[in-house]
């Protein structure tokens, strides 16, 4: 086999004699010289001036020459432009592979972006949005970029103040960019390339960008899609647990009956003996009175027969009503709910005190006790919800801000669009 | 294969086809077959230079159909140059592969009534872009119109424009992938439509190596 035939060629500016390097030769149709920027006609063995000097200018992020895998493939760095909009400048750096063809990479205050041009642009459906590859594109922004400079190889003359109508059409990480010059319409599909790839690639440090490009993927989408498998097996394992329990807890109504409030001093009721089968158990009290204006506490203890062990606890409750100037008012509830946790098996007698407004005023208030043995708990599953929803809430509210940052830079605004 | 010396220079000419010209490699003379005869009607310049990973004998497939690249053409306007090259199809017919900015388009010659409205060189030259042209029943719009020459040329080729010669070239796209190209050659208009293809479904056997470069579907 023959030895690789060499892939750049040098040749001598005609304008300033520097040497310049061609490295997408037979493709490419011009060349800005690096050093005095003449613009030159490479497109034949005689190469000829099309334009002199550029006076503007600003540094090249990716130097012409260098070399990058992007996308599993390798480009060469053969062009730079840059591209300006009513004072704002971006670059284009035009990559070559001579077994591929060019490609695109855009550099926008620190966003890059990987460009191919559309060639069936039968596919691409344009109306309020446009519809290309299974994707729905939203229309973004409009304008007329004109050339600021230009250095390198091109397919094609540009030149310094060329301008095209521009239009481009968002779906993250994609965009598409449609340019019009007299008669012809470009297609362009770029694809957001994060700025490490940038790095990796060419080996050097970049910028970090500022602010939301109009195609950057949402980080927290992306976040949320990465804790959506988590979120699901955290959320199905707390309703598995909580599922169980309720179907394990027997909540078994243990008699008891009522407690009486009337003009005495306050009495001691005891309630038992009360059976409580199960090992360790969430018992819940409850106590209800049709109050009127009144108010009912009642010490309780559950004590164990056996050991005398005894739990405490209070419940208490009131009610009051009446009419002002606002209409009728009320206050307070008429029943109240105490939760014993943790009481082992055995049984237990269930001492009550109770005192209320009927000592004083000498209405008897009449008390209705409830106890349910071994009732399921609940609080740790409304925690464990909480707690499983607080970081995709957190991510949902992060996601919504970005995209208002990301539309507030649109001339299509959402509020204005529909 | 047919041998043949070249009248120009008498180096050994060989046809691999039925084209009726070739490019003497030895004295760069432009050659015409006229029934068994051969004869130099002038001469053309060298291709220049180029990094293109196609080269003469390079074989490939296009729409399940082996080829071999027999010839190219480079060719050049007022703004660009391009290749273009010749195609013999295993069942002797060609085909033109283009080589222009980096994209590759295979466009095979129609016949001339395919072509509505029809043209003349001389109303071609009219032509601007967004023009309408059904070739063989399919709508295709005008993208460029140019006046082109051969800047080089080598292999065996379809056809040979007089040296210097200028002619007009007007580029037409079509639906999806579909490309055509109408190309005034002498008091007629050719018309060849075919499309984009690209670089790795035609899996090229025998291209050139590229320093520092490996085709697509080889580990670097």
């Amino acid at each position: 086999m023959n030895a690789p035939v060499p892939t750049a060629k040098i040749v001598a500016c005609p304008s300033c004699g520097a040497s310049i390097k061609l490295r997408a030769l037979g493709q490419s149709v011009m060349v800005a010289c690096a050093s005095c920027r003449t613009q030159l006609d490479v497109s034949r063995p005689d190469i000829r001036i099309i334009n002199a000097y550029q006076k503007e200018w600003t540094k090249l992020v990716l130097p012409l020459g260098a070399r990058g895998v992007i996308k599993g493939q390798k480009y060469e760095v053969v062009g730079a432009m840059a591209r300006t909009v009513s004072g704002y400048q971006w670059h284009e750096y035009l990559l070559f592979n001579p077994y591929i063809g060019f490609r695109w990479l855009t550099y926008d205050a620190g966003h890059w972006n990987f460009g191919e041009m559309v060639k069936d642009t039968s596919k691409v459906v344009v109306s309020e949005v446009v519809l290309h590859a299974g994707r729905v594109y939203r229309k973004f922004q409009a304008g007329s970029p004109t050339v600021s400079w230009v250095l390198g190889e091109f397919y094609w003359r540009v030149a310094v103040g060329d301008q095209v109508l521009s239009r481009d059409y968002v779906s993250p990480p994609y965009m598409l960019s449609l340019e019009k010059t007299k008669g012809e319409h470009t297609w362009t599909l770029l694809e957001y390339i994060d700025r490490a790839d940038i790095e990796k690639a060419f080996g050097k440090d970049t910028d970090r960008p500022s602010t939301v490009s109009p195609n950057q993927p949402n980080p927290h989408s992306q976040r949320l899609r990465a804790i959506l498998p988590v979120l699901l097996v955290a959320l199905l394992v707390a309703v598995l647990i909580q599922a169980v329990t309720v179907a394990r807890s027997k909540a078994s109504p243990m008699p008891i009956g009522t407690y009486s409030i009337d003009g005495r001093k306050p009495e001691q009721q005891v309630y038992g003996p009360l059976t409580f089968t199960a090992p360790i158990s969430l018992n819940e009290f409850t106590a209800y009175a049709a109050l009127d204006n009144d108010w009912v506490e009642l010490d309780c203890a559950l004590v164990n027969a056996k050991t005398g062990e005894s739990r405490n606890f209070t419940s208490a409750f009131s009610f009051y009503s009446g009419r002002d100037s606002d209409g009728r008012w009320t206050e307070g509830d008429n029943d109240d709910t105490s939760l014993i946790a943790e009481v082992p098996a055995g049984t237990y007698n269930l001492v009550v005190e109770g005192a209320g407004g009927g000592n004083s005023n000498g209405r008897a208030t009449l008390v209705h006790l409830g106890l349910l043995h071994d009732v399921a708990p609940w609080r740790n599953f409304w925690l464990s919800l909480l707690a499983i929803f607080t970081y995709p809430a957190l991510l949902l509210w992060r996601r919504s801000r970005f995209e208002a940052e990301r539309w507030s830079e649109s001339d299509y605004a959402p509020s204005s669009d529909d | 294969m047919s041998s043949h010396s070249c009248p120009a220079c008498g180096a050994s000419v060989e046809f691999r086809s039925a084209a009726p010209h070739a490019v003497c490699s030895y004295c760069r003379s432009m050659l015409l077959r006229r029934d068994a005869k051969l004869e130099s009607i002038g001469r053309v310049a060298e291709v220049p230079d180029d990094i293109s990973p196609l080269q003469l004998d390079v074989a490939g497939i296009f729409d399940g159909r082996r080829f071999k690249l027999i010839g190219r053409a480079r060719k050049v306007w007022e703004q660009g140059s391009w290749s273009e090259w010749c195609a013999l199809f295993s069942d002797e017919r060609f085909g033109w592969l283009s080589e222009a900015q980096g994209e590759l388009v295979m466009t095979f010659e129609q016949p001339r009534d395919s072509l509505t409205p029809r043209v003349t060189p001389r109303t071609l030259r009219d032509a601007s872009p967004g023009d309408a042209f059904v070739v063989d029943n399919r709508r295709f719009q005008v993208s460029d119109v140019k006046e082109v020459e051969w800047l080089g040329a080598e292999g065996e080729l379809l056809s040979a424009p007089k040296p210097g010669a200028r002619m007009t070239s007007v580029d037409l796209r079509g639906p999806g992938l579909e490309f055509a190209t109408l190309e005034a050659n002498g008091d007629e208009v050719s018309v060849f439509a075919g499309r984009y293809v690209e670089f790795s479904e035609c899996r090229f056997q025998g291209l050139r190596r590229l320093d520092g470069w490996s085709p697509p579907d080889v580990d670097s």
